[in-house]
């Protein structure tokens, strides 16, 4: 690991059509890791947009400072992609706050691109997180791709979550493969403890609980669920999680009765864990994966794992931890029954939930996840990086002859209208935005890590919305 | 005693304070803010430019009736331009009695509205996103119902629109009227 400069403090600008109040893993990755950089002292700010009537500016909790901005999503959250409309409010924002480095999250994410392509314009640093596994054969992946490498042809640095998703995004992307980082995707160990009375002594439950989506798996499933319930009378299901696919759930349900097939429709983040302590086993059946946190959360908890060995999962737990299996059926099918054995005759091999659950803490944690982040925002940092258009067109002639002159084009128009928008609103006629007063620490953090100091009590990680739910 | 300050737009504004909390033992504060006088050089020019433009495009070979329309429609315009244009705003606190603000209008019309003491709350700085930009803002945190604890807001000083150094100027003053025991706050 190269040296690094640890009194170095920077001004993140988070960008992401995807922040709470909408849940998922982008989301939960954006806030944790801003408390964790907030924690290290650098500031932070998160601009996503409006989420119903959650609009306008808000303060989360130490201090993290949210834009709602005002502009409307049009499909699947994402907002229009018009590149150059957002262009004054968003300059506003990062001049008022000083930011230093634009950071991306999510390929999805159209305000995303936007940001960090303007950070690039004003001299600014953009760092761009991947959370998501394409591929290549299908109309809408190509389309993705190219939009991507455009995107991406002027960023400073990428971060992917598994070595899969950097040598996909590196493929898919064009990027080159030294401005690409691994940095994995951490959980909250703490709230995912086994509680192994709270599992039925009867029965085996099998859980599953993902988006119900093809890129889930969803129809591997029906054939599945079947078979295991003609052969095993005492193996339910438990699905949780809503999609376009619940319909194909519902018939199954339907037939083997819906004492066998639980499904629990759409389920916030703060349940998942009172859920997974009711099973023994887990079965994950995605077709594709970047690094999927709902097996980690299951290992957690103390569950088996049966998944399919797609896209990042095999590099994610050691494999005496996950049973693997082909994404089909009869594999996935054979390696389940395989599980419920070992549950049923409590063979050797079947680890201890609570070794596995110490066994997962400290693996993937939010703090390393940061201080990996910080290692990044260093050494972009110290690049050097030019807002002048001699420098960034050269950057799209890779990107292809129309997209590269259509993306030349562009980079132009935005050139001029930042010019005008210098003119309109000069940079000193703007108000500075005051830095957050951070109230001493209630607690000495005794490792460089952090570790302890945020897994110790409470489990401080948490939105404070969320946290009114639990209390 | 005038400070002068800008405004959102660049323009100068210039601050009064008629009353200090400290001359009074934070009884009371009167603060005012107006707008520099309405500069008539720029608008004589857009006229003149206008009226060019209007001449190149052969405006006047058009019918009489239309002309009239426009002309009037104009005026009618700039009449209420000038109607709502406000000069002047003014923030009188006094302790134990209530919040009065006092918009002055070019015309010389004046808006007052008053809000009781027991229903005012705290004074703060808040910001909010327009389409283009993000501006901070002062504004009084008003009890709308005695029983509940839910609070209103209402923006002061939206036809001046100080920047951030002119609101904490007026916060401060007001922070001392309102809350005298923690009025030694420091302002980051």
């Amino acid at each position: 690991m190269e040296e690094y400069n640890v009194g170095n403090k920077h001004v993140i600008c988070m960008v992401s059509d995807f922040f709470f109040p909408n849940v998922g893993g982008v989301e939960e990755h954006i806030f944790q890791l801003s408390q964790c950089l907030l924690r290290r002292g650098h500031k932070v700010i998160v601009m996503t947009h409006v989420y119903g009537d959650r609009r306008g500016i808000r303060h989360m909790t130490n201090g993290l400072k949210v834009y709602y901005l005002p502009i409307q999503p049009f499909y699947s959250q994402s907002v229009l992609p018009t590149f150059i409309t957002s262009i004054p409010l968003l300059r506003n924002i990062l001049l008022r706050e000083r930011v230093t480095i634009v950071h991306g999250h999510s390929a999805f994410s159209t305000m995303a691109h936007e940001a960090m392509n303007l950070a690039r314009a004003m001299g600014l640093k953009s760092v761009f997180t991947d959370h998501s596994l394409f591929g290549f054969a299908d109309m809408s992946a190509i389309v993705t791709n190219n939009f991507l490498a455009l995107s991406l042809a002027d960023v400073n640095h990428c971060i992917c979550v598994s070595y899969v998703g950097k040598e996909n995004t590196v493929l898919r992307a064009n990027v080159e493969q030294d401005k690409v980082s691994v940095i994995p995707n951490a959980l909250d160990t703490e709230v995912f403890k086994p509680a192994l009375p709270k599992r039925p002594k009867d029965k085996i439950n099998v859980i599953v609980m993902s988006r119900l989506q093809y890129r889930k798996g969803v129809d591997l499933q029906p054939a599945i669920i079947k078979y295991i319930c003609s052969q095993y009378p005492q193996v339910n299901f438990i699905i949780g999680g809503d999609g376009p696919k619940r319909s194909i759930l519902e018939e199954v349900r339907d037939e083997v009765g819906s004492d066998r097939l639980q499904l629990l429709g759409p389920l916030p983040h703060a349940n998942v864990h009172g859920v997974l302590v009711q099973g023994h086993i887990f079965l994950n059946t995605s077709l594709t994966e970047a690094f999927c946190i709902a097996i980690c959360e299951a290992v957690s908890s103390g569950l088996q794992v049966v998944s399919t060995n797609v896209g990042g999962i095999p590099e994610v737990l050691p494999p005496h931890l996950i049973l693997l299996a082909h994404p089909n059926v009869e594999s996935l099918t054979k390696t389940l029954e395989f599980a419920i054995e070992r549950e049923l005759r409590n063979v050797p091999g079947r680890p201890d939930p609570w070794t596995m659950h110490w066994e997962m803490k400290n693996l993937y944690t939010w703090p390393d996840v940061a201080r990996r982040t910080e290692i990044v925002y260093d050494r972009v940092h110290k690049e050097k990086s030019s807002a002048e258009l001699v420098k960034r067109i050269p950057r799209y002639k890779k990107c292809g002859l129309v997209a590269g002159w259509f993306m030349m084009f562009l980079v132009t128009i935005q050139f001029l209208l930042l010019k005008i928008c210098n003119k309109i609103w000069p940079a000193e006629d703007m108000d500075i935005a005051p830095d957050y007063c951070r109230a001493a620490p209630r607690w000495k953090l005794a490792d460089e890590r952090m570790v302890d100091g945020i897994n110790a009590r409470s489990g401080i990680m948490v939105p404070l919305a969320r946290r009114r739910i639990r209390t | 005693m005038k400070t002068i300050y800008k405004d959102i737009h660049g323009d100068l504004i210039y601050l009064e304070e008629h009353l200090k909390p400290s001359d009074c033992n934070d009884r009371a504060a009167e603060i005012s803010v107006s707008i520099g006088r309405i500069q008539l050089l720029p608008w004589l020019g857009y006229t003149v430019i206008i009226a060019l433009l209007s001449f190149l495009a052969q405006l006047h070979t058009l019918h009489p009736v239309w002309l009239v329309t426009a002309v009037t429609v104009q005026l009618v315009t700039l009449m209420y331009r000038i109607h709502r244009k406000i000069i002047r705003e003014t923030l009188l606190i006094v302790s134990g009695l209530g919040v009065q603000t006092t918009i002055t209008y070019y015309t010389g019309r004046k808006h007052t509205r008053f809000i009781k003491w027991n229903k005012v709350f705290d004074i703060i700085i808040a910001e909010t996103i327009t389409m283009q930009q993000v501006l901070f803002y002062l504004a009084l945190l008003v009890r709308a119902n005695k029983t509940e604890a839910n609070l209103k807001l209402l923006p002061l000083f939206l036809g001046t629109w100080p920047r951030l150094a002119c609101l904490k100027h007026i916060y401060t003053a007001g922070q001392a009227v309102l809350s005298p025991n923690n009025s030694k706050l420091k302002m980051t």
